[in-house]
């Protein structure tokens, strides 16, 4: 089937969202009768699936224009890196959001220190937690109460460039904490486990304005917390596991709170996981040093909690 | 972790890892949207590694796969009750055929595509950096451009047929005559 097929657009239109049910069925039918057509179509979905592997996965999402003396490197298919990428993107399989159709129950709630910010006050220690229980990052800081006389609270305040990524501007205000597993290994051995992340985040602002998207992520790894802190965030693809969620505000709703869940498969191997939480202004756009602003968005709750399934998986026979 | 849990642990990686693009294209081609595609994708590893059996072997696995993706996809659509177009069964066996005969040439695929994005003008590689980037959105990265999104849509529309091309014509160039 050649490329200057009209049948192409066909394919586009459906892959793109735009085709009505009477197109759908149209390339039903193609995809039924025509031997050609199905090549056609299952290459087009590959292309689509291999330039989305092979983009840079480090990056933030771009949105300004982009130096072509980086793309020469940056889309590059190294086979030595082929192993790596597909144990990334496996580990990345396993983030998911237990559903209805595989209830599980809470068995344990393990509390992150500070989860409340209840006691602190001031500012959030700059840079990578150097040690379990112990929130730090990002421009930011501890508030007893926010003007509207809310719960206790983390107020992120500004965006700082990562030290790995020099050469970005800023739009994220990202925070951390490290949490042991240890005395999870127990609970793990099955590897049907999994780890619940909550967030409550608020958007004070009285009137809307440009989005922020509050973002929760949870990263599982195996070894010493120290064998990631040097590389971070390059290394952040070493992670057994992650799980992640977002949610977008354009303000507005002072008094309304959003929550943002991430859950996480608990494999076997994880010995610690980073808890990191992020406010970020995806329409941000600058020069090279520029820094988001933002002093309105806190993060009044975080709970951690472990799951395991109700029941044990369903035997499987031997051939 | 105890010796026989980690050997179970790696013998699914090492099976899941050798099917999980096949499984991804599979996905795709029955559900269209990226974020359904993830879903899905992270349903059918629960699936798989709640279910695994270890005396399976690499032929078995693949079939039993692509039988547990056919069924997350289906329970996928019946949960979600979307109002729209879902293909047949057929469909979705046919699909799975194509797919698993393709596959066994991804790899030179991904060899050839890289060949053919250092051919392409440097206005469409960075549409394309641009486009694929986590977590980008079309309509953002039109605004940014100052373009619609439907224009967008259609530029990387023109630029996946002519890399299609390109890669066809080198693997065809590559076969043994």
């Amino acid at each position: 089937m050649k490329i200057t097929d009209p049948r192409f657009d066909l394919i586009r239109r459906c892959h793109d969202g735009e085709a009505s049910p009477a197109e759908l069925a149209e390339l039903e039918a193609h995809l039924r009768e025509d031997p050609s057509f199905r090549n056609a179509y299952v290459r087009y979905i590959q292309m689509d699936l291999s330039l989305g592997r092979m983009a840079p996965q480090h990056s933030k999402p771009q949105t300004g224009p982009i130096q072509s003396a980086h793309l020469a490197s940056s889309w590059r298919w190294i086979p030595a890196m082929a192993a790596g990428l597909v144990l990334g993107m496996f580990t990345t399989s396993l983030i998911f959001a237990f559903s209805e159709r595989n209830p599980a129950t809470p068995t344990q709630i393990t509390k992150l220190g500070d989860g409340g910010f209840g006691e602190r006050i001031g500012k959030v220690p700059s840079g990578f937690p150097p040690a379990f229980g112990l929130w730090s990052g990002d421009d930011s800081e501890f508030v007893r109460n926010d003007p509207q006389g809310g719960p206790p609270a983390l107020r992120f305040v500004r965006a700082e460039r990562e030290s790995m990524l020099p050469s970005a501007g800023a739009g994220s205000c990202d925070v951390y904490q490290l949490i042991d597993l240890s005395a999870l290994k127990s609970k793990a051995s099955s590897g049907e486990a999994t780890l619940s992340l909550s967030v409550q985040f608020r958007d004070a602002r009285a009137s809307e304005g440009e989005t922020v998207r509050f973002i929760a992520r949870i990263y599982l790894f195996s070894g010493a917390p120290d064998s990631i802190q040097a590389g971070w965030p390059l290394n952040r693809r070493e992670a057994l596991a992650i799980g992640s969620n977002q949610i977008d505000s354009r303000g507005g709703s002072p008094d309304s709170r959003s929550h943002v869940t991430a859950q996480v498969f608990l494999p076997p191997l994880a010995d610690f996981a980073l808890v990191h939480l992020i406010a970020n202004k995806p329409d941000f756009r600058a020069p090279t040093n520029a820094q988001a602003t933002f002093g309105e968005q806190f993060i009044e709750e975080v709970q951690l909690t472990l799951k395991t399934p109700l029941a044990p998986p369903p035997a499987i026979s031997r051939r | 972790m105890e010796d026989s849990d980690r050997s179970r642990h790696d013998h699914f990686l090492r099976l899941f890892m050798e099917q999980e693009e096949r499984l991804r294209i599979f996905v795709r081609s029955l559900l269209f949207s990226r974020e359904e595609e993830r879903e899905v994708m992270q349903e059918i590893a629960i699936v798989l590694w709640r279910k695994f059996d270890p005396a399976t072997d690499q032929t078995a696995f693949a079939r039993w796969a692509f039988g547990v993706a056919r069924m997350e996809c289906l329970a996928f659509r019946r949960d979600r009750g979307r109002d729209r177009h879902h293909f047949g069964e057929e469909v979705f066996d046919l699909l799975a055929e194509v797919v698993l005969e393709q596959a066994d040439h991804l790899e030179e695929e991904h060899q050839a595509l890289q060949s053919c994005l250092q051919k392409l003008p440097s206005d469409h590689r960075s549409l394309l950096e641009s486009a694929y980037a986590p977590g980008v959105k079309i309509e953002s990265l039109a605004r940014t451009l100052n373009r619609t999104p439907m224009a967008v849509y259609k530029t990387l529309h023109r630029i996946r047929l002519i890399l299609m091309e390109c890669t066809q014509r080198i693997l065809t160039a590559a076969e043994p005559t």
